[in-house]
């Protein structure tokens, strides 16, 4: 008996063909229609004719036991046999994956009210748009996990309803230690700590709001507070979303999605891509972005249009946004990603703009007859990157290029307004960490992560700059994960300072330890 | 020229904008119905889940956060990683499922009741069930069956998992479970609906397949 009842749960009801044309056709009515079922779902195919002006049938799938939305999956300027044909085709389908299809009507209290669906050209004989290529594939769609358990129906259900507004506090906090040895000098030790909160509030599935503040102590003991970004995302299209407000630039790998230090394999970022250097931090204006896929395929894009980069205090140039541009002139900036496949990602990098140089009046030249007007610059930069993330391997390698013309700027250091010839900078890195996951299960030994990364930051047109910031560095490290984004770590890394005036240390061994947690 | 490439572009952002939220407001029966109920696919979930939410950070356990946070946290990665909205509802709508399982009431069959349920089914056909298993299975399995990310048992293990006689072992893939303390629920029939009770005969049958000859290569070295 109880044998029976189980193999009934595939019911089993008499496969009909499609039959009898329904007589007096309303418009949108079912025509000709089949219902099948498999479980407790069921499904109905019907032939819809007289419908709309220069449409001859449609053909309409429904699921309302999944909490599915209606659909028109195929439509007819003038063959109905078409779309007989179709939805014949459609029942076969949903018999060979177990269902069993008769003739009938849903009955009215099963049916959502929402007859909803695609509008569209009345192609002839082409699915209609808006049909989901997967349902027609698998003949079934794979929708919800067998509805006839309770928990299988509300997966969808919660997905569908909720209220409203829902929202998210995440974020992300680290301690750091490091010690640095240049040789003949004394060590120098400090300890560093950042807290950077993270709120999501997000409206149905139209708009989502994010804002995450950093709050660090640096070295000198002094607490900091800075927005990171605070952004509005409104999801226009599955392949488009506009990004509003201030966000992280969408141009390189490291700021914008490594940056995090429960993500970052290593305790700081590679020579260049942090403070002081090429890769653009944050931008304030608008971005579209947005990815489409091809089977695995996945092909993204950002192209933003922000204020853009500004002459930096030590005549550089910063690639933060501030709250004023600089000028009246927008930089636009993007990336392109590809991934043939989804674990190894290529990409290019691009921003163009300028810079306008600043008249400093508190150091006024001496002489007001010489004095030069400031000018503005070009700034471009290109870049690429490629990721390469499968199983227990993290490979990442990026390089960035950044070119600003000869400027009129008043500096810190400078005489009044003095003229800057081209500045160029290069920075790039490669790194490999690979989790020991994948050879041993041993219960410590498993949670292991050796690091190496090479980077250099070549600087060639501000001395001041270069002596400071110009550097080779190789970093080893271990990652110790104590949870996915719970790590503790420690590297070593040996900085070689390649334009260093004679008379300072010109390298230096620094020693870090740090634990990151990302909530 | 750079102040014309700007303007042209922010014109061009613009007009898009307004062309795409024009079209999104006259298709609004569609966009907010969208919010009420979208068809998503589970497996194509469980798979996209595991390509691409642990490509720039390591995966975190669907465990983690509740429903409603995992929502707004897709929709954040959603927007961060430029996945297609589409792709995110399909992940979205794993995280949920493995997360509210956990809640239901889906332990795993350890004891059948006398006698085989399943005693009617014809024998499994393993090359039928190497199919049926790179479509759906190997999105959590692996292709090896060692698990495709964390939380996901190795079923190769030998007297392990699959060493339970087939009635247990097709009424846990047929019903769905998770046992206590599992990040991650087994969905019911590998989360498509389509399989039959006989394709997953037939998935087992490739399973067993693959255990023996593990157990071969054991026994030649
Ligand atoms: C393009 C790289 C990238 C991909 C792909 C990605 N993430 Fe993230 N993820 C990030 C970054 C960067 C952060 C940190 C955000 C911050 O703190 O500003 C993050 C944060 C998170 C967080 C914590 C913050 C939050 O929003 O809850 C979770 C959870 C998370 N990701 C899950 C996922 C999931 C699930 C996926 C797959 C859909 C995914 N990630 C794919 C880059 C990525
Ligand atoms: C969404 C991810 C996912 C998919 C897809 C999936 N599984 Fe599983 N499977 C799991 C997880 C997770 C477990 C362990 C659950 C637990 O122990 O709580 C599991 C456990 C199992 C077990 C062990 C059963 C037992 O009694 O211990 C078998 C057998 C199995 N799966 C077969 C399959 C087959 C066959 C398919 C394809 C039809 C499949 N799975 C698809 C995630 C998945």
């Amino acid at each position: 008996m109880d044998r029976q009842r189980r193999f009934l749960r595939l019911r089993c009801l008499l496969l009909t063909s499609v039959g009898g044309i329904a007589a007096g056709a309303t418009p949108s009515a079912a025509e000709v229609s089949q219902v099948c079922s498999a479980w407790n779902v069921t499904r109905s195919i019907e032939v819809l004719t007289a419908s709309d002006e220069g449409v001859a049938c449609q053909v309409r799938y429904r699921k309302p036991d999944e909490g599915a939305l209606d659909q028109i999956l195929w439509r007819s300027s003038n063959s109905v046999a078409f779309c007989d044909q179709k939805a014949q085709e459609l029942a076969s389908r949903l018999t060979a994956a177990g269902f069993r299809c008769r003739e009938g009507n849903l009955t009215e209290t099963a049916q959502r009210s929402s007859d909803l669906v695609s509008t569209g050209g009345a192609d002839d004989e082409t699915p209609a748009e808006g049909f989901d290529q997967r349902d027609a594939d698998s003949g079934a769609s794979a929708l919800l996990a067998e509805s006839s358990r309770p928990s299988g129906r509300r997966v969808y259900q919660r997905l569908s309803g909720g209220s409203d507004t829902k929202s998210h506090f995440a974020g992300y906090a680290d301690a750091t230690f490091a010690a640095a040895d240049s040789g003949d000098e004394a060590t120098t030790s400090f300890f560093t700590a950042t807290f950077n909160p993270l709120f999501l509030f997000q409206y149905k599935d139209i708009v989502l709001l994010e804002a995450e503040a950093e709050i660090s102590v640096d070295d000198d003991g002094e607490t900091e507070f800075a927005i990171e970004y605070a952004q509005v995302d409104l999801f226009l299209h599955d392949n488009l979303t506009l990004v509003l407000g201030r966000f992280l630039s969408p141009v390189g790998l490291f700021q914008e999605r490594l940056h995090p230090s429960w993500i970052n394999r290593l305790a700081d970022a590679p020579p260049g891509f942090g403070h002081d250097g090429v890769q653009p931090a944050s931008e304030l204006g608008v971005m579209a972005r947005g990815g489409v896929s091809f089977g695995r395929t996945l092909i993204t894009y950002a192209l933003a249009v922000g204020n853009g980069p500004t002459v930096a205090h030590e005549g550089g140039v910063v690639f933060e946004a501030g709250g004023a541009d600089d000028n009246s002139n927008k930089a636009v900036s993007g990336r392109l990603g590809f991934l043939p496949v989804p674990y190894l990602e290529v990409g290019g990098s691009f921003l163009v703009g300028d810079v306008s140089g600043v008249d400093d009046e508190m150091e006024a030249s001496p002489d007001p007859m010489a004095a030069l007007a400031p000018s503005s610059a070009n700034v471009s930069l290109w870049g690429a990157d490629a990721s390469y993330t499968r199983g227990p391997w993290d490979v990442r390698a990026e390089y960035l290029s950044v070119t600003r013309d000869a400027i009129a700027t008043s500096f810190a250091g400078s005489n009044g307004v003095e003229i800057l010839p081209d500045l160029k900078l290069e920075a790039w890195y490669a790194q490999v960490a690979y989790s020991l996951s994948d050879i041993t299960s041993h219960p410590v030994l498993q949670k292991v992560e050796p690091v190496v990364r090479y980077g250099e930051y070549k600087v060639n047109g501000l001395d001041e700059l270069a002596e400071e910031a110009a550097e080779k560095r190789v970093d080893v490290g271990v990652n110790y994960w104590l949870a996915p984004s719970i790590v503790a770590r420690g590297v070593v890394g040996w900085r070689d300072f390649t334009a260093r005036p004679a008379g300072e240390p010109s390298s230096e061994t620094r020693y870090m330890l740090q634990f990151a947690y990302g909530f | 020229m750079i102040k014309m490439f700007g303007i042209l572009a922010g014109g061009a952002l613009l007009a898009s904008t307004v062309a795409i939220a024009q079209s999104a407001v006259q298709s609004a029966p569609d966009s907010s119905a969208s919010a009420l109920g979208k068809d998503v696919d589970l497996t194509r979930g469980a798979k996209a889940w595991a390509d691409h939410c642990g490509r720039c950070h390591n995966l975190r356990s669907p465990s983690e956060l509740g429903e409603n946070a995992w929502d707004v946290s897709v929709t954040h990665m959603r927007t961060r990683a430029s996945l297609p909205g589409d792709l995110a509802d399909d992940i979205k709508a794993f995280l949920m499922y493995s997360v509210q399982s956990k809640t239901a009431d889906a332990a795993p069959i350890e004891k059948t009741a006398a006698g085989d349920a399943y005693a009617h089914l014809k024998p499994g056909d393993a090359e039928r069930g190497r199919e049926l298993y790179s479509q759906t299975c190997v999105a959590c399995h692996g292709a090896n069956g060692e698990g495709a990310f964390e939380g996901v048992p190795n079923l190769m293990i030998v007297s392990g998992l699959l060493s339970k006689p087939d009635e247990i072992l097709l009424a846990n893939m047929i019903n769905g479970f998770q046992s206590a303390g599992s990040p991650m629920a087994m969905p019911p029939r590998g989360g498509n609906p389509d399989l039959t009770d006989q394709d997953l005969a037939h998935v087992l049958a490739f399973l067993r397949t693959q255990i023996e000859e593990k157990t071969g290569d054991r026994r030649q070295k």
